[in-house]
């Protein structure tokens, strides 16, 4: 077996771990609430996978998984730690819905590119303000990107509840988009639409950016080793200021996927968390592009399984946060720690031998 | 005018050091692990465990105090945790702390929902009074102000004052600082750096246990999901708006206080919209960051794993590849 896809099988084997890990955890805490913990995953998994309606729902929720997931990906890999999703993801979805709301009379050709310009622009900008700082100031991005999530969903959340709000409302929401920035829905029975569709070309796209062009190389060298690649006259601070403008772009872009997508208003709170599940979708995808399109995937179908888990068990969806912080420090500890599965194993064979064949001597 | 005599009351200042004691008892734990060399964004994961299990302890036992003391195990647990993620597997430390503070708003929310339903509208525990200490509190407005406040206020004092001491007055606190600045000299000197890390990071944990405590055990003994809504991250800029020491990260913390305890005055006077307050706290440090810090440098080593036999494995290798 060559290097690569010995890693490959070794990083495939922590990721099963570090989910039999999660289970064991929530088993042992429904165990002590006297919930049939395999009636829950199993109601979990149904929720999940069975049925049409159940998939396309999975499907519908991993879009801004995959969207925000490439994001952070892209960003972790170039070393530089955006954890500002949350505020991007709001930002953009606010961009937007705005222009959905009152651009009138434009084709649909126009006005949902336009939405989703938009919307990546002004994620783009909110990760511009910590990769700006990081950049030419030095101050650590994690903090004030942090910082900054909680300015914009509170931005947000005032806009929805003062100049942005639907007259006559109850609630705090924004007015209902126009039709022609809805996005047109790709199996019946769900509200799967087109957002999927394009996160997979994004994937693709990023997969063929990141691997074959030349930017896509400066990136990798920078995140492998900014030093090495600074002497070798890349220009490091671009390339870094690229990665976490895209890494807000892509974040801003799964906050619109999900309005323009099936929500067609925007209410507070309306994403909790996403910008925070975008790490754990990222880190499980190993920081590559069909791993966070895989990991997205699943995390999607956990979250819209974990709702039919709520309704038919009675088990709180907030289990979700206990697996995936599971997942997230497994996954780095395995990765850390480096261990090579697959020779832990042929090693216990190989003893098993050596001893059987000192038996027979 | 009205908004000049926010400052001329008692009431303002006294709010102040309430809300700053959360920030402060967090921003010092920070401090001890980060200049022992382990990078601490975990502080609100820890945070929230503290003010869960202190609601809960307070709750099961009926007694405060009993709840101070499950705060500081449920907080500890989520150092220990880090502890061994950083210290033991060497893992990215941004990252982990995001896991981390994931993992307690799993463990938190979830429990909370197991132990009192969905829809328990606020079973509250025991809580703390305020503590007047004799003829001192009677003192006009500084009475009031520094000497009618909660325990774990005083405490967040106490504990500045010794952590200070601690930190630059006696050889241990040189050992815990050397471990953040240059381990490997610290090693060859003959101290254990894994040990004196472990320590930090744990009694850091416990420093989270009380600040969580004194969000939830101090007038409002109940808990929400996410209760800690970011005051950790809070209390980490005040570490590094502190400079990673002790008094400057006190002192931002009480700066921040005072913000959070203008906004909640300011609303009762200016128009402005609700939603601008609740950013405040956050702007403000964001800007405070931003704009007053200069180029921050923390401990040297911070974040940086400890490798006990770096220097010596390296020579084992070469000499065993024949090299000298």
């Amino acid at each position: 077996m060559n290097k690569r896809a010995r890693a490959m099988v070794n990083y495939l084997i922590s990721i099963v771990i570090a989910l039999l890990l999660a289970f064991a955890i929530i088993g042992a805490l429904l165990l002590w609430q006297g919930v049939d913990p395999v009636e829950t995953f199993m109601a979990l998994f149904q929720g999940a996978f069975i049925g049409k309606s159940n998939l396309g729902a999975s499907l519908l929720l991993a879009t801004p998984l995959i969207l925000g997931g490439l994001g952070i990906a892209l960003s972790f890999r170039c070393g530089i730690f955006n954890i500002g999703g949350e505020g991007q993801l709001y930002l953009g979805a606010f961009a937007a819905t705005w222009l959905g709301v009152n651009l009138v009379g434009l084709p649909f050709w126009l006005h949902i590119p336009i939405c989703f310009l938009g919307s990546m622009i002004f994620g783009g900008l909110w990760a511009l303000i910590p990769g700006y700082l990081k950049i030419s100031k030095g101050y650590n991005e994690t903090v004030t990107s942090v910082l900054l999530n909680y300015v914009g969903v509170y931005f947000v959340n005032y806009a929805l509840s003062s100049f942005f709000k639907e007259p006559g409302a109850l609630n705090h929401q924004s007015p209902k988009i126009q039709t022609s920035a809805m996005l047109s829905k790709i199996m019946s029975g769900s509200e799967l639409n087109t957002s999927f569709l394009m996160a997979l070309l994004i994937v693709a796209l990023f997969f063929l950016i990141f691997y074959k062009t030349d930017v896509g190389f400066k990136l990798r060298a920078v995140g492998q080793n900014a030093e090495a690649s600074r002497t070798s006259g890349i220009h490091t601070r671009k390339y870094l200021l690229l990665a976490i403008i895209v890494s807000g772009a892509l974040s801003g872009l799964a906050g619109s996927a999900q309005v323009m997508g099936y929500q067609h208003l925007m209410v507070q709170n309306f994403s909790p968390n996403t910008g925070y599940d975008i790490i754990a979708v990222a880190l499980m995808g190993n920081l590559h592009p069909i791993g966070v399109l895989i990991a997205g995937i699943f995390l999607g179908a956990l979250r819209s399984g974990a709702s039919v888990m709520q309704i038919m068990m009675g088990v709180p969806v907030t289990i979700l946060y206990i697996i995936q912080g599971v997942i997230i420090l497994s996954i780095l500890g395995f990765s850390r720690a480096n261990i090579d599965f697959i020779g832990l194993v042929g090693g216990l064979f190989r003893k098993k031998e050596s001893q059987s064949m000192a038996k027979e001597a | 005018m009205e908004f000049l005599n926010i400052f001329l009351t008692p009431d303002f200042y006294s709010a102040t050091f309430r809300l700053a004691t959360p920030l402060m008892l967090a921003a010092l734990g920070g401090v001890i692990s980060e200049r022992s060399g382990v990078l601490n964004m975990a502080l609100e994961g820890q945070i929230l465990m503290g003010a869960f299990f202190g609601y809960l302890g307070s709750y099961l036992f009926q007694n405060v105090w009993l709840g101070v003391l499950t705060a500081m195990v449920g907080s500890l647990f989520l150092a220990a945790l880090h502890a061994f993620m950083s210290i033991k597997v060497k893992v990215n430390q941004v990252v982990s702390a995001v896991g981390l503070n994931t993992l307690a708003l799993g463990i938190t929310s979830t429990l909370f929902r197991f132990l009192f339903g969905t829809d328990s509208q606020m079973a509250s525990c025991p809580g703390m009074a305020n503590l007047d200490i004799p003829v001192l509190s009677d003192l006009p407005f500084v009475g009031p102000v520094l000497f009618s406040q909660h325990p774990l206020t005083y405490a967040a004092v106490v504990l500045l004052i010794l952590l200070n001491l601690f930190l630059f007055r006696t050889s241990r606190g040189l050992e815990l600082r050397a471990a953040g600045e240059n381990p490997q000299a610290l090693d060859v000197a003959g101290v254990d750096v894994i040990r004196i890390r472990w320590l930090a990071v744990l009694t850091t944990g416990l420093f989270c246990g009380l600040a969580g405590a004194s969000l939830t055990l101090t007038g409002l003994n109940t808990f929400y999901d996410n209760l800690s809504s970011g005051r950790g991250f809070i209390a980490y800029a005040a570490v590094v708006f502190g400079k990673w020491t002790p008094v400057g990260a006190a002192l931002a913390a009480i700066l921040f206080g005072a913000g959070d305890a203008l906004q909640l005055r300011m609303q009762t006077i200016f128009d402005i919209p609700y939603y601008f307050y609740m950013m405040m706290p956050y702007l403000i440090t964001f800007f405070a960051l931003v704009f007053f810090m200069g180029a921050a440098k923390g401990p040297a080593a911070n974040s940086i794993p400890f490798e006990k036999d770096k220097g010596r494995r390296r020579s084992a290798r070469r000499s065993r590849m024949g090299g000298n």
